[in-house]
């Protein structure tokens, strides 16, 4: 039936003009599908992005550390760090800090086990924890342990 | 004349192999001997860790490193009890509070029991309060008691320490 149209028919131009429309028209579903799998792909980016994030915000509950507060009442003291297995004896890595009624404190988070440790105030004192056992010390200077298990 | 030139050959490779912490607090001298203390220990499959921490502490509070030396040996001796008690496959923790108990003077029969009872758990909680226990004042005995009774009932980890850090009565105050 096409074969009897002629080219220079303003109609039927018009006509094939209008099936080329429709043929354009056709891709879209492609477009359409191709716009939605790169969505697709960009929302299933979005939440690795947001799993990831939530398991490194869940990390430190699964990795079977404990929350430990370390406190001393110390008035009179203008430093007061920690020193234990946890800081491998260093001075200065973990300072407490100062909240009330002369109390210094600091929260650690700790694998269950056995930790030496003691207070070292101002310049050089030795403190142990009254609320912690004392341990025998092979240096002769106060020290306490501490247990901490697993919850 | 051979001999320190073998020292001056070996004395290169052990620095590498030695722990950087033991390099930052000790001359060299005395880390070679620390190190060397730690390396036969390793040797021997106990954990290096207890006794680098022990050194450190050590030179923190301002030990001499002959001082360390003789804690270091006296509690690799105990690492070495420790394992020989409990075997090749225990934690390092359990390894570490096992010759802390030892050399409390736990008799290494009653922490082979306690591992038996412990059934392949870890004996930090119960030897740590049977420690604490005894740090406190109760006697050895008294403190046995009370941690082979939880173990037999095969209680929680938090129990051991409850009996350490047992709230106080209001008619204690």
């Amino acid at each position: 039936m096409d074969d009897e149209l002629s080219l220079d028919d303003p109609l039927r131009s018009l006509v094939q003009s209008l099936h080329q429309d429709v043929a354009v028209r056709a891709g879209l579903p492609q477009r359409v599908v191709r716009r939605e799998r790169r969505q697709r792909r960009v929302r299933l980016a979005g939440s690795v992005l947001v799993m990831a994030v939530a398991v490194l915000a869940l990390e430190p509950r699964l990795d079977g550390k404990q929350s430990v507060t370390f406190a001393l009442q110390r008035p009179s003291s203008h430093h007061v760090a920690l020193v234990g297995d946890f800081t491998d004896w260093r001075t200065d890595k973990l300072a407490l800090t100062p909240t009330r009624n002369g109390v210094w404190e600091v929260t650690l988070r700790l694998r269950p086990g056995r930790y030496r440790f003691a207070y070292v105030a101002d310049d050089g004192e030795w403190v142990p924890d009254a609320s912690a056992a004392p341990v025998v010390d092979d240096f002769g200077r106060p020290t306490s342990v501490l247990t901490v298990v697993k919850q | 004349m051979r001999a320190p030139l073998l020292l001056l050959c070996l004395l290169p490779a052990a620095l590498a192999a030695q722990d950087p912490r033991l390099s930052a607090r000790f001359s060299r001298e005395a880390a070679l001997r620390i190190t060397a203390v730690i390396d036969s220990a390793a040797a021997e499959g106990l954990p290096a860790e207890p006794l680098v921490l022990r050194a450190l502490e050590g030179s923190i509070k301002g030990a001499s490193p002959d001082r360390i030396l003789l804690v270091l040996g006296r509690l690799r001796t105990s690492l070495h009890s420790a394992r020989a008690t409990l075997g090749p496959d225990v934690e390092a923790a359990d390894l570490t509070v096992a010759a802390a108990a030892l050399q409390a003077g736990v008799p290494e029969s009653r922490v082979a029991e306690l591992q038996r009872w412990r059934n392949g758990k870890p004996l930090t909680a119960p030897l740590g309060a049977y420690l604490d226990l005894v740090a406190r004042g109760v006697s050895g005995e008294q403190a046995w008691t009370q941690i082979s009774g939880l173990a037999q009932r095969r209680a929680a980890d938090r129990e051991y320490i409850g009996l350490v850090t047992a709230p106080r009565r209001p008619e204690d105050d």
